[in-house]
C-alpha cells in the first residue's frame, strides 16, 4: 500500500472518515484488487487494535448502579436463545421492553 | 525495542482475547454469567472511551448502557479471526459515542467542546480494571513512545471524531503535518502491540 492507502485506512479505524475520504474507500474497493482490499482491512484492524491500547489509558470505573442497570435489563431482555421459547409480546405486538430497571 | 514489560503485556494481551472471546460466544449463547464477567474486565475501559468523546458522565452512562446492550445481541456475530474482542467492544462503544455526539450537536445546534478538556490526563486516568500492573505499565510505555504532538492529533480525531481536515483547522496546521503526526503516532503504537 502507499502512503495515501495507509492513511485512508487510519481514517477508517479512527472513524474520522470525511466525504472525500468515503469516495476514497469506494475506488479502493472498487479497484476490485484482492491482496489491496486485504491489505486495506489488516491495516485497518492493526490501528483498531493500537487505537485501544491508546483508549486504555483513559480508562474510568462507572458507577457501580450501571452494572445492576445492565444486568437486569439482559435478565428480562429477549436474549437470543431465549426468543422461541417466550410467549410473543400481546400489546399490539409490541415488543416488551426492559421493565424493572433497578 | 520493545522493553521486557511490553513483552510481557503483549502475552497478556493475547491470552486476554482469548479469555473474552470465550465469554463473548458464551454471551451469544445468553450467558448472563458470561455477560457479567465480560462487562466486569472491560466496562472501564469502555465506559473511559465513551466519555472521552462525550464530556458528559449522563451521557457517557446512557451510552455505554446502551452499547452492552448491543453486545449481549450481537455477541453471536463476533468473528475472532478478524481481530480482539476488545477492540470488536472499543470499535462498537466509538462509534456509539461519536453517533450520539453528532446527533446531540444536530439536535442542540450547540457547540460540543470535544478533544482536548482533558488532553495530557492520561497517565493518572489509567485504572485497576486495565488489568494487571505490568499491562498498565505498557500502556503507559507505549504511549511515552508518542510525542506531545502526535498524542494530541491522534486524540483529537479519535476523541473528537474530527477529520484529518478538521484536526489540521484546529491546530492552525497544514493538513500533510496532522497526516504525518498521525500515521507516526499510529505506527509507534503498533509497534508496541507487537505486530510489526
Amino acid at each position: 500500500m502507499n502512503e495515501s492507502q495507509i492513511d485512508l485506512a487510519h481514517t477508517v479505524a479512527l472513524g474520522s472518515i470525511g466525504d472525500e475520504d468515503q469516495r476514497a474507500v469506494q475506488e479502493l474497493f472498487d479497484s476490485g484488487d484482492p491482496v489491496l482490499r486485504a491489505d486495506f482491512d489488516t491495516e485497518v484492524q492493526l490501528t483498531r487494535e493500537a487505537l485501544t491500547l491508546f483508549a486504555s489509558a483513559s480508562a474510568v470505573q462507572p458507577p457501580a448502579t450501571l452494572r445492576t442497570r445492565l444486568l437486569a435489563a439482559i435478565a428480562d431482555d429477549h436474549a437470543p436463545a431465549a426468543r422461541h421459547i417466550r410467549p410473543p409480546a400481546h400489546r399490539n405486538g409490541e415488543e416488551a421492553g426492559p421493565t424493572s430497571l433497578n | 525495542m520493545a522493553t521486557p514489560s511490553v513483552d510481557s503485556a503483549i502475552t497478556a494481551r493475547a491470552s486476554e482475547s482469548i479469555e473474552l472471546a470465550a465469554l463473548l460466544v458464551r454471551c451469544g449463547r445468553s450467558d448472563q454469567q458470561a455477560f457479567a464477567e465480560l462487562y466486569d474486565r472491560t466496562c472501564a475501559r469502555v465506559f473511559g472511551l465513551v466519555l472521552r468523546v462525550l464530556h458528559d458522565s449522563g451521557y457517557a452512562e446512557e451510552t455505554t448502557q446502551e452499547v452492552y446492550l448491543q453486545i449481549w445481541r450481537t455477541a453471536a456475530n463476533f468473528d475472532p479471526a478478524k481481530g480482539s474482542a476488545v477492540t470488536w467492544l472499543m470499535t462498537l462503544a466509538h462509534r456509539r459515542a461519536v453517533d450520539r455526539v453528532r446527533a446531540e450537536q444536530a439536535h442542540a445546534q450547540r457547540e460540543v467542546t470535544y478533544g482536548t478538556a482533558t488532553l495530557g490526563h492520561e497517565f493518572d486516568e489509567v485504572t485497576e480494571e486495565v488489568g494487571r500492573r505490568l499491562e498498565q505499565q505498557a500502556v503507559r510505555e507505549s504511549l511515552a513512545t508518542l510525542t506531545e504532538t502526535q498524542r494530541e492529533a491522534i486524540s483529537l480525531a479519535y476523541f473528537g471524531g474530527r477529520t484529518y481536515a478538521e484536526v489540521a483547522a484546529y491546530l492552525g496546521v497544514g493538513l500533510p503535518t496532522v497526516k504525518s503526526r498521525i500515521r507516526d503516532g499510529l505506527t509507534r503504537l503498533k509497534k508496541s502491540l507487537g505486530v510489526t
